[in-house]
């Protein structure tokens, strides 16, 4: 990924002043487009000046791109215009829907993983890239139930990757959520997957929901030890940037910089 | 995709609780219905506080029906827009306040939003002005900046950004200053003044000061701007 090397970090409103006058600064920053749309005056002059001082990848949330329906095209409109004021050239999606016929729940909903989706997807993935002008990078999501699969997911993603020639947001927590949460060996799903088409990886922290026995994607808590081996091992094998997430109990900047320290340093045994 | 859309159809419908689930507490549809209501209560319960307030354990059933609705936009913000559109037309009837306490508290997100050049400082007969984008005005039916939800009247109030404060405070203004507001949104500054004075049967000269030190007032504020040739 052009200009997009080493840790970054989810760029929150919470901390942006802070890092705007931070002496430990990251690589680079991913943030989400459409909290910036519209975003409060108060933090308008700090954001431009971050989005001109780094790299900067956009990972939006908005998109649903498996939605039965074609591409809301005012949607993408927006989003490119955001994209090409701040010159953004990467931007990342999931593999989800959100909205169906029209209707939003604001969440990231399972797919059915079947290959009539993965040829579904590859159409719309061409649509979204040519009327954003660049490629769309697609993440593989966390999911509490698969609505309806006729194969596994690793297997559903790499068809997605393949049939589309999209590349790939390795989000690590992900997989390690949906490993334990529907039985399957977390290693073994990403030595399936081929480096080459890993653009970038995520971790973040997750909860455990202990009544259901039940973990949740949440980006509210620290990334755990297993995470943390977990993207140690992915390393060996998948050399990509890394960032890390935190949307939910966002911790100031002083905080958050221990976490990225040690991503810098589990990014740098590996090197 | 026949099936696809059917399955995804189906995940809609137990979302929007049209689906009875046989044991919410081990389906794990019923965490995803709860993660789809917590971002619809999140979202509304920040933007709507006071709204939040009054309609107390009722709000819970109205977000679910709000849900089977359809919100449609795909901003959170301008879902709770929608929302408010929404209760207007299903409880408007039943609570007259409505409009102007969805008004007062989105109207406080709108100008958070907003981009607010400070050009104004000291007001002069020898410029003309305009109302800037960095305030809201409106003549209430009911006093629910006050907590007032049931003396019926006339209620003018300006939302308004503080530059120093970072935030959007509300005022009370007198009738006058709200019908003065009102003709400065079509007219010049002088042609306002007579048509306000006109109106409250008041003399123009006698108005001069007191409208001077009020246009300072709302230059310090950011309501109206020097209109530059």
């Amino acid at each position: 990924m052009r200009g997009i090397r080493g840790c970054g970090v989810g760029l929150r409103a919470e901390f942006l002043e802070e890092l705007a006058t931070s002496s430990v600064t990251p690589d680079w920053l991913e943030i989400t487009p459409e909290n910036w749309f519209e975003p409060s005056y108060e933090y308008l002059e700090n954001f431009e000046k971050l989005m001109q001082s780094y790299p900067v990848v956009a990972h939006g949330v908005s998109l649903s791109i498996g939605s039965i329906e074609a591409p809301d095209t005012a949607f993408l409109d927006r989003l490119k215009e955001f994209l090409d004021r701040y010159k953004i050239e990467h931007y990342s999606e999931h593999i989800s829907f959100s909205a169906l016929a029209g209707k939003q729940t604001y969440e990231l909903l399972p797919l059915p993983m079947t290959k009539a989706m993965v040829e579904h997807l590859a159409c719309k993935i061409d649509e979204v890239q040519d009327r954003l002008e660049r490629p769309l990078i697609l993440e593989n999501s966390s999911y509490y139930i698969s609505p309806y699969s006729e194969m596994r997911e690793v297997d559903f993603i790499c068809e997605v990757l393949e049939r589309s020639g999209a590349r790939l947001l390795l989000d690590v927590n992900n997989v390690y959520v949906n490993a334990v949460n529907h039985s399957f060996d977390a290693r073994e799903y990403i030595a399936q997957i081929p480096p080459q088409k890993v653009a970038y990886m995520h971790i973040a922290g997750h909860l455990e929901y202990e009544e259901e026995n039940l973990l949740l994607d949440t980006h509210g808590e620290a990334v755990c030890d297993d995470v943390w081996e977990l993207l140690a091992d992915t390393l060996k094998t998948h050399r990509a940037p890394v960032m890390i997430e935190r949307d939910n109990n966002v911790p100031p900047w002083s905080t958050l910089v221990k976490e990225y320290q040690k991503l810098c340093e589990v990014v740098g045994s590996a090197s | 995709m026949k099936l696809e859309t059917a399955v995804m159809q189906r995940f809609m419908d137990i979302l929007e609780n049209r689906e009875e689930l046989v044991n919410p507490l081990l389906n794990r549809h019923q965490v995803y219905r709860d993660m789809v209501y917590h971002r619809f209560y999140e979202t509304l319960t920040n933007i709507y506080p006071i709204l939040t307030e009054q309609l107390g354990d009722e709000l819970e059933e109205l977000i679910i029906e709000f849900q089977k609705y359809g919100a449609r936009s795909y901003l959170l913000s301008d879902m709770a827009f929608e929302f408010g559109e929404f209760l207007k037309s299903h409880k408007g009837s039943e609570l007259p306040y409505l409009g102007d306490l969805l008004w007062l508290e989105y109207g406080e997100l709108l100008l958070l939003k907003k981009e607010h050049p400070k050009e104004c400082s000291t007001f002069s007969w020898e410029f003309e002005y305009i109302l800037s984008d960095s305030f809201l005005f409106r003549e209430l039916r009911y006093p629910v900046y006050r907590g007032d939800f049931e003396s019926e009247g006339s209620y003018p109030l300006m939302l308004f950004y503080d530059y120093e404060q970072k935030g959007v405070y509300f005022e009370e203004i007198t009738p006058f200053a709200y019908k003065l507001l009102e003709l400065l949104q079509n007219h010049s500054v002088k042609e306002s003044i007579a048509a306000a004075a006109d109106s409250f049967n008041v003399d123009t000269e006698a108005l001069r000061d007191p409208v001077a030190q009020l246009m300072q007032s709302w230059c310090d504020k950011g309501v109206i701007k020097q209109l530059k040739e």
